[in-house]
C-alpha cells in the first residue's frame, strides 16, 4: 500500500510541474509537428504514400529522445530528494526500504509510459500515422518505459549528485539520440555506429515502432522487446551492484 | 576595468572547472557536426558509396517506371527496386535513404499523388530532391522538366508524364557539410547562451550576487562581465567548430572574415540577451535552464539549423524569417557561399544586433521591476 501512495505522490508532483510538462510534452510535440511539415506531411491528412511514412520513424525518434530527457530529470529528482534528506525522513517512517524505491520506480515508469503514449498518440492523430494493433503499440511503450527506469537507476548510481546526474544525463541523451538517429531516419552512419546504437533503448524502440508501422505485427517486434527486456535486467543489476558498493553508498 | 576582466576570467574558470563541460563545449558538437553533415571523412561519396534509395513501384505504369529511371540517373544516389517495404529495415546498408512508394490505388496511370520522401537533410541528396521535384512539377503542369519551382513537397501529377530527363544546371546551394556545420555551430552556442539566465538566478538565490555587490564593482559591471564571459565562451566554441569545418570539410569560412566576425558577435549578443531575459522573467534556475534548452532547440529547428530551411513549406519559412537562429543561419550560409555578396550576412548582423539590443533593454526593465517588487 505504501508503495502505491509513494508512487501516486511522486507522480502528482511530476504532473504538477509546469516546466517539466513543457519539456516532457510541449517541446517534443512542437518539434514533431515542425519535422512533420518539413518531411512533407500535412496535419490531419494521411500521407499519400502507400507503405511508408518518414514520420513513422521520426515521431518515435523524437519521443524517445525526449524520453531520455525525462530519464535525466527523474534521476536528478531522486538525487535532489536524497540530498535534501527526504529519503532518510521516509526511512524513519514505518515503511520498508523496498517500498520507497519501488514506489519511486513505479511513478517514473508511469510517467515515462504516459509521455510515450501521449507523444506517439498525438503525433499519430495529427498526421494520421498508422501503427497497426494498438495493443502492441501500448506494449512497446510499456516495455520502453520499464527499460528507461533502468537507465534512471543507473544514472542515479553513477552520478550521485544532482549536477553530475544532470550533465551525465544530457551526454547520454544526446549520444543516444545521435547514435540511434532519433532526429531523422536518414542520417548516414557507419556500421560501428549502428552496432554501438544497440546499447540504446532508442534503437530498439525505434526499430519496434518502425516494424509495426510497416505492418510487421507482433512477431516483428518480439526481438526488439526481448532486447529491451535484457537491457532492463542488465541495467537494474548493474545499478544495484554499484549502489551496494561501500565506497559509493551515500551516508 | 580590472574588476570587469577579473570577473570574466573567474566566470570562465568556474564554467570549465568540470571536465564534463568540455564534452558539451567541443566533443559532442564535433560528433554531431560530423554525423549530421553526412559527409564521409574520406571525401565525397560516389558510386558504391552513394546513399541508397529503396523504390517500391507498386504502380508499374510508364509514368512510375519513368520516375524510377529518372531517379536512377541521379549521380548522388543509388536506387534499388524492392517489392517489400520491410526491406528497409532488414537491409544492412549503413546509408539508407527513405523508400519511395507510388500508391497503387490510382490504377497505374497518372494522375497520381506522390510524396517525395527523400530526405532534405543532405545537400547532395537535396539536389536530387530538387531535380525530381522539378520533374514532378513538370508532369503536373506539362512544362519542360527543370523549369518548374524546385520542390520536395508532395506533387500531384495531372498530365501525361514527360520523358524523364536529367536537369544538368548547377545548384548554388549550400552543401550538407556547410548546412550541418553552420547549423550545429548555432545550436551548440545557443544552448549555453540561453542558459545564462539560469546562472543569474542561481546567483540570486544563493546570495552570491549580493555578496559580489559588496565589492567596489558596480552592479552593471558585474552583470556585463558575466554576459561577456558567456559570449566569449560561445565565440571560442564557434571558432573551434569553424576551424573544424575548415580543416575537415574544406569549407570556405574565411572568405569574408570581417563579416563572419561581426555576425558571430551579433549572434552571441542576441543569444545572451535572450538568456538574460529568461533570467529576469523566470523564478527558478530550473525554469530558466529548461526553458532555455527548449527555446534553443525550437529556435534551431525553425531556424533551419537541423533541416535546411529551403525544404520547409511556405508556412514554416515565414517562421524562419522572425527567428534569430534563422537570421544567423542565413548569414553564416551567405558567408560560406563563394558567389554570395556580403549583403545577406550584413543584413543578418544588423537584425541580430537590433534584436540583441531590444531584448537586453527588455531584460534590464524586467530585472529592475523584479528588484523593485522584492524591495
Amino acid at each position: 500500500m505504501a508503495l502505491f501512495i509513494i508512487a501516486w505522490q511522486d507522480l502528482k508532483r511530476a504532473l504538477r510541474d509546469p516546466v517539466g510538462l513543457v519539456m516532457t510534452l510541449i517541446v517534443p510535440l512542437v518539434l514533431i509537428v515542425a519535422i512533420g511539415l518539413v518531411a512533407g506531411n500535412t496535419p490531419f491528412q494521411a500521407a499519400p504514400v502507400g507503405g511508408f511514412d518518414a514520420l513513422s520513424y521520426i515521431a518515435p525518434g523524437m519521443a524517445l529522445f525526449f524520453m531520455m530527457l525525462t530519464v535525466r530529470q527523474s534521476a536528478k529528482t531522486i538525487a535532489e530528494d536524497t540530498d535534501r534528506g527526504v529519503r532518510d525522513r521516509l526511512r524513519s517512517a514505518p515503511i520498508a526500504d523496498i517500498s520507497i524505491t519501488a514506489g519511486s520506480t513505479v511513478s517514473h515508469i508511469v510517467l515515462l509510459f504516459l509521455q510515450l503514449l501521449v507523444l506517439i498518440g498525438i503525433s499519430s492523430l495529427l498526421y494520421r500515422l498508422s501503427w497497426g494493433p494498438v495493443g502492441i503499440l501500448v506494449l512497446i511503450c510499456l516495455v520502453l518505459a520499464v527499460c528507461a527506469s533502468g537507465w534512471v537507476a543507473l544514472l542515479v548510481s553513477l552520478g550521485r549528485t544532482p549536477s553530475r546526474i544532470n550533465a551525465l544525463g544530457m551526454v547520454l541523451t544526446l549520444t543516444f539520440g545521435i547514435l540511434s538517429r532519433s532526429f531523422a531516419a536518414v542520417i548516414p552512419t557507419s556500421p560501428w555506429m549502428d552496432t554501438l546504437a544497440r546499447i540504446t533503448p532508442n534503437y530498439w524502440g525505434q526499430h519496434a515502432f518502425f516494424s509495426l508501422a510497416l505492418g510487421g505485427g507482433a512477431a516483428s517486434v518480439l526481438r526488439d522487446l526481448g532486447a529491451l527486456g535484457i537491457m532492463t535486467a542488465v541495467l537494474w543489476v548493474a545499478s544495484a551492484l554499484r549502489t551496494r558498493r561501500p565506497s559509493t553508498t551515500r551516508r | 576595468m580590472r574588476a570587469f576582466f577579473a570577473i570574466i576570467i573567474k566566470d570562465l574558470r568556474v564554467r570549465f572547472s568540470s571536465p564534463l563541460e568540455l564534452v558539451f563545449f567541443i566533443l559532442l558538437p564535433v560528433v554531431f557536426t560530423v554525423v549530421l553533415s553526412g559527409v564521409s571523412m574520406t571525401g565525397n561519396r560516389t558510386g558504391a558509396q552513394a546513399p541508397l534509395v529503396l523504390l517500391q513501384d507498386t504502380v508499374g505504369s510508364p509514368a512510375s517506371r519513368a520516375f524510377g529511371a529518372l531517379l536512377g540517373q541521379m549521380p548522388d544516389v543509388r536506387v534499388r527496386g524492392v517489392t517489400d517495404p520491410t526491406a528497409l529495415i532488414s537491409t544492412s546498408e549503413p546509408d539508407l535513404l527513405l523508400s519511395l512508394t507510388p500508391p497503387a490505388s490510382t490504377g497505374g496511370e497518372l494522375p497520381f499523388t506522390l510524396t517525395f520522401k527523400l530526405s532534405p537533410w543532405r545537400g547532395s541528396a537535396g539536389a536530387t530532391a530538387h531535380r525530381v521535384g522539378d520533374w514532378l512539377s513538370a508532369a503536373r503542369t506539362g512544362a519542360p522538366a527543370g523549369t518548374g519551382p524546385a520542390s520536395a513537397a508532395p506533387s500531384t501529377a495531372t498530365a501525361a508524364a514527360p520523358e524523364p530527363s536529367l536537369t544538368t544546371g548547377t545548384l548554388d546551394a549550400p552543401s550538407a557539410a556547410a548546412t550541418g556545420n553552420a547549423g550545429q555551430i548555432i545550436t551548440w552556442a545557443l544552448v549555453p547562451l540561453l542558459g545564462l539566465g539560469a546562472g543569474f538566478i542561481t546567483e540570486r538565490k544563493r546570495g552570491t550576487m549580493r555578496r559580489v555587490q559588496t565589492t567596489p564593482a558596480p552592479r552593471s559591471i558585474v552583470t556585463a562581465a558575466s554576459v561577456t564571459a558567456e559570449m566569449l565562451g560561445a565565440l571560442v566554441q564557434m571558432a573551434l567548430l569553424i576551424g573544424f569545418g575548415t580543416l575537415v570539410f574544406g569549407l570556405t569560412w574565411f572568405s569574408h572574415p570581417v563579416e563572419l566576425l561581426m555576425l558571430s558577435v551579433a549572434f552571441c549578443l542576441a543569444g545572451a540577451a535572450l538568456g538574460a531575459l529568461l533570467g529576469a522573467l523566470c523564478r527558478t534556475s530550473r525554469q530558466a535552464g529548461s526553458l532555455g534548452l527548449a527555446l534553443a532547440m525550437v529556435l534551431a529547428v525553425f531556424g533551419g539549423c537541423w533541416y535546411p530551411a529551403a525544404f520547409f513549406p511556405a508556412s514554416l519559412r515565414s517562421v524562419t524569417k522572425i527567428d534569430p537562429a534563422g537570421w544567423a543561419m542565413d548569414g553564416f550560409l551567405a558567408v560560406l557561399s563563394p558567389s554570395a555578396a556580403t549583403g545577406p550576412a550584413l543584413r543578418s548582423t544588423v537584425l541580430l544586433l537590433a534584436f540583441g539590443v531590444v531584448v537586453f533593454i527588455l531584460a534590464a526593465l524586467a530585472a529592475r521591476s523584479r528588484r523593485a517588487a522584492v524591495s
